[in-house]
């Protein structure tokens, strides 16, 4: 028996030394609570070796090794209670027992048979509870921690019964066997402690291999789900293995979550905030620490504890592949945790796994995004070429349908009979011709729209337009064509300024009128309103026409397409409505359509309404800044008025007059040549509508004469061919009714500007290039204006200081020895020089705060380069109308 | 001579009268006995050609009320009376002009197309001696 006995002996002392060495290293209360379970046995046997070897040990070993051995039951469940809830009852009320039970025997000798028998239940029952208690534990977890949790209720319980067989064997006929048996349980239980508390190597690593294969395969398997399903798994395995809750942290990058997974943990617990530093300390030196008190955990750690209500928390670090930013996987319990360090380490290894996996898993996502992307990309660009070629397709159709009237009547024409170098032909040919030659005309006009529009290179001129003004002008061009059908056409527009292209805008009102006239039956009623809403404008042009299904809203915007009832096909481009569109969104605006078959239709026009900041820099606009000169009494000429109708002559007298200019009247074309004969007026103001010769072939006979052709000669009239006016040699075309700003304001800058007008103006030219100064001076030179030069700012600054008078200042801004905004700010400055307008000549655009530096301080901006001299004479003659 | 009817199909009134025009002037000698009878849309077409005599039709593709390929009837539709059918179109891609000969057109003649030619065509397919 002996050698059993020797084995057990050895075994319980090497697990004495070894937990005991453990506690030294880490003095946790685990470690202390191991070690001192073993303290007793450890002891005793150590004393017993001793002897056996015949030593003499001193007694006081032996009372202690005793003293330990009657409390180690409580030692044992001791520990339990750290790791697990445990009946304060039992292992209090148990201690006691023992003590009380064990101070008689030991200390007075008393040898009494029921304290014994008493005294050593007590001891194996709260043994056999810690056992329960422990196998009750590792059955909740997984991993090698359990198991080891597993044997060492299994060695507990083995020793408890090994003390049973022994105290049954003590009594009187005892052979020996049951010492025997009683030994043989006692290694079983030494040697299940041995492998639960220090497991040799190879053990240990085949427990960590088991778990992390079977991990391993579960990652691979979670490999194409989503980050956060795979960072969950990691977490689910951790509280497994550990209990309590688990928080993944990863990343803590400013917009990024840092809290990626969580588990056994309120959802709530994601929204922790986490930075990057509170991160860096929590895994401060990259080491594993375990059940820190949450007090001592630093604000992350403590924050995740509070909303777990844990009092313990474990901070794993764990490495995330080719990203700098720290990790860690954070265990928070409300017990401290058996055989911890090397289940955190194993964590440690499967989160570093997982990181890995996340990694690619994310490169994976981004590739397939791009992929998808790149597809969608494919199929848009897919769409626009079929759309493109559709397009071109539908425009080669819609050209050769008028130019077959074009080429087939005209080729008819020349097989008609001749006399002499004359044929005579039907009206109805010509007119054929022509028409065709106007739809042409139409369709060349909108798919350069659309393509200018396409291409980006649409210029708008915004500007503060009056919304009033353009609605009436609209309608009054289109209303012989309603007037055709007796449509009404109605406008309400209240006083309201859109920012605005004034050509572009025009053409919108425009396609959306005559749309809608088209689309009216005989006698119907198109509105047009305004409303103010919201930092919004909405123009609506309502008719009680044939209407359009809503399954055709769409439609109606898309190239070459007519809606509805073919019954009802309309002539047009077919166009219209999609450069409409375009030309709404080129302003930042949209269309809107309601309408329902057979219930008219609303198209709104909804552009953004002038912020307050735009306001500012369009308070000069040159034209009301000319005419506030002519309204101050400095025009003064005489203008004649062509006109018959008395109500139209007395409003353009009141205009007129008022303003300073003496006007004479001729009732008819012939009078009013008459008129000019006998006096040449500083201007004529014409209508196209009279009786006897009209207001074409006034102004062509105006124009034959070299003696009358310099007169400059502006169209008053309500029809609407502003372009036939120009070409004939008109100054301007304005169309009824006028407003008294825009007449005045035309006139002011024809009739002071016009041959009429005395002296050449004086420009300065301020460039530090020679080449640059020469062109401009090429340029005005021919126009007439008289150019001093300056070559560069210094120079222009020494001009300034001199006090010469210029009438205009036209100015480059990037110059090396005083820039352009330094010359600006000095005339500005400069009394004598304050007043005179400057328009500034550049090669560079210029940012936002360079505009704002110069907003309000000049007359406009010319882009350098071949178009410098169109853009300046464009400036000297629209903008700057009093130079 | 005797009389030879030609249906033009065609929406577009310039078209309409370019052809009057064309048909009226060679009617003084080429085309000497055709009449030219119009129809701006498919549902006339019909009418014309299931109450009178047509030996020719000018056809074209693009019609307010459908496709103008419909009015030609297919191979065993066909009998002695069934007029020829020459198609007139503005849409001229290969592919357009190929469904129209496959749909049973004797002709395609591209918009624009010049008078003489329109001229010439009309008198081969009613087989009209110059």
């Amino acid at each position: 028996m002996q050698p059993l006995l020797y084995l057990a002996e050895i075994i319980f002392v090497v697990l004495f030394v070894a937990t005991l060495v453990e506690f030294v290293r880490h003095r946790d209360p685990v470690s202390r609570d191991v070690a001192l379970s073993f303290s007793a046995l450890g002891i005793l046997f150590v004393v017993q070796i001793w002897r056996d070897l015949g030593g003499a040990a001193p007694e006081v070993a032996s009372a202690v090794g005793g003293g330990l051995f009657i409390l180690q039951p409580v030692f044992t469940l001791h520990l339990v209670s750290l790791i697990r809830p445990v009946s304060p009852r039992l292992l209090w009320g148990g201690a006691a027992i023992l003590v009380g039970g064990a101070l008689p025997v030991v200390v007075f000798r008393i040898q009494e048979p029921v304290l014994t028998v008493v005294v050593a239940s007590v001891f194996i029952g709260l043994q056999a509870a810690a056992a329960g208690y422990l196998l009750v534990e590792a059955r909740r977890r997984h991993g090698p921690g359990a198991v080891r949790m597993a044997l060492a209720a299994a060695s507990t319980g083995t020793f408890a019964a090994a003390l049973v067989v022994s105290v049954l064997g003590s009594g009187p006929g005892e052979t020996g066997t049951a010492t025997a048996i009683a030994t043989l349980m006692a290694v079983v239980a030494g040697l299940g402690y041995l492998v639960a508390f220090v497991p040799p190597a190879l053990v240990r690593e085949i427990w960590q291999a088991r778990t992390t294969v079977e991990y391993t395969r579960d990652l691979i398997g979670r490999s194409r789900e989503p980050v956060p399903a795979i960072w969950a798994a990691f977490v689910e395995v951790a509280v497994r293995m550990q209990g309590g809750a688990a928080v993944m942290i990863a990343g803590a990058r400013p917009g990024e979550p840092a809290i990626v997974g969580l588990s056994g943990v309120d959802d709530s617990a994601r929204s922790v905030e986490v930075d990057w530093p509170e991160l860096e300390a929590l895994v401060a030196d990259g080491h594993t620490r375990s059940d820190v008190p949450v007090d001592e955990i630093g604000p992350v750690g403590h924050r995740l504890a509070a909303i777990a209500e844990a009092r313990f928390v474990s901070v794993v670090p764990i490495a995330l592949p080719d990203r700098p930013e720290p990790a860690a996987l954070v265990l928070l319990a409300n017990h401290r945790a058996l055989f911890h360090a090397s289940d955190l380490q194993l964590l440690g290894a499967l989160g570093a796994q997982t990181a890995i996996v996340v990694e690619r898993r994310a490169v994976m996502a981004e590739q397939e995004e791009l992929a998808e992307r790149l597809k969608l990309t494919v199929e848009a660009l897919r769409a626009a070429s079929a759309a493109k070629s559709d397009f071109v397709a539908s425009m080669s159709h819609e050209f050769r349908t008028p130019l077959s009237a074009i080429l087939g009547f005209s080729e008819l024409m020349g097989g008609e009979p001749r006399d002499g170098d004359n044929v005579t032909v039907p009206v109805e040919w010509v007119e054929h011709i022509h028409r065709g030659g106007q739809h042409l005309l139409a369709l060349v006009n909108d798919v350069l729209d659309l393509a200018r529009i396409e291409a980006g290179r649409l210029e708008l001129h915004v500007e503060p337009i009056d919304v009033g003004s353009a609605v009436t002008e609209a309608i009054n061009g289109l209303r012989p064509l309603a007037d055709r059908k007796s449509i009404a056409i109605e406008s309400a527009v209240p006083t309201t300024i859109v920012p605005a292209d004034r050509g572009r805008f025009r053409q919108i009102l425009y396609n959306l009128v005559s749309n809608a006239i088209k689309y009216t039956h005989e006698g119907g009623l198109i509105r047009v309103t305004v409303l103010r809403a919201a930092g919004e404008v909405r123009i609506a042009v309502i008719d009680n026409g044939v209407g359009i299904d809503p399954s055709d809203h769409e439609r109606v915007f898309e190239e070459f397409r007519q809606v509805g009832d073919p019954e009802e096909r309309q002539p047009g481009t077919g166009l219209g409505l999609a450069v409409t569109k375009r030309l709404a969104e080129a302003h930042e605006g949209r269309i809107e359509l309601e309408s329902a078959r057979g219930q008219g239709s609303s198209f709104t026009l909804v552009l953004p309404a002038l912020r307050d900041d735009q306001a500012a820099p369009f308070e000069p606009v040159p034209a009301s800044a000319a005419t506030a000169a002519v309204v101050a009494g400095v025009a003064s000429g005489d203008v004649l008025v062509i006109e018959d109708d008395p109500s139209a002559v007395r409003l353009l007298r009141e205009y007129l007059e008022t303003a300073g200019y003496s006007v004479r009247v001729a009732p008819t074309g012939e009078a009013g040549l008459a008129a000019v004969a006998e006096r040449a007026p500083a201007a004529v103001v014409l209508d196209v509508l009279l009786p006897g010769i009209d207001g074409w072939e006034v102004l062509r006979r105006l124009k034959a004469d070299k003696r009358t052709q310099a007169i400059p000669v502006i169209f008053v009239t309500v029809v609407e061919e502003r372009e036939v006016g120009l070409a004939l040699g008109a100054a301007d075309y304005l169309v009824k009714p006028i407003q008294r700003a825009a007449l005045l304001g035309c006139l002011a800058r024809y009739v002071e500007n016009g041959s009429a007008a005395g002296s050449a103006k004086r420009v300065l030219v301020v460039d530090d290039e020679a080449a640059a100064l020469a062109l401009i001076r090429a340029a005005l030179e021919p126009e007439g204006y008289e150019v001093v030069t300056a070559q560069g700012g210094r120079a222009a600054l020494e001009w300034a200081r001199r006090g010469q008078l210029v009438d205009l200042v036209v100015c480059d801004l990037v110059m090396p020895d005083v820039d352009g905004f330094e010359v600006i700010a000095a005339l500005k400055r400069d009394r004598r020089t304050s007043a005179v307008p400057i328009v500034v000549c550049t090669a560079h655009d210029l940012t936002m705060a360079q505009k704002a530096r110069l907003n309000g301080q000049i007359l406009g901006i010319v882009a350098k380069g071949q178009d410098a001299r169109l853009g300046l004479l464009d400036w000297l003659r629209h903008s700057a109308p009093t130079i | 001579m005797d009389e030879r009817v030609v249906l033009l199909v065609e929406d577009e009134e310039p078209n309409r009268a370019l052809l009057r025009a064309v048909i009226a002037r060679a009617g003084q000698d080429r085309l000497r006995g055709v009449v030219l009878v119009e129809a701006a849309d498919l549902a006339t077409a019909r009418t014309v050609l299931a109450t009178r005599h047509v030996d020719l039709v000018l056809l074209d593709v693009r019609l307010s009320d459908g496709n103008g390929l419909s009015l030609i009837p297919t191979a065993d539709q066909r009998g002695a009376t069934t007029p020829a059918f020459v198609v007139l179109s503005a849409s001229v891609l290969p592919a357009e002009r190929a469904t129209a000969l496959e749909s049973g057109a004797v002709g395609f003649l591209a918009k624009p197309f010049r008078p003489s030619e329109l001229v010439d065509l009309v008198a081969e397919v009613l087989r009209i001696e110059p």
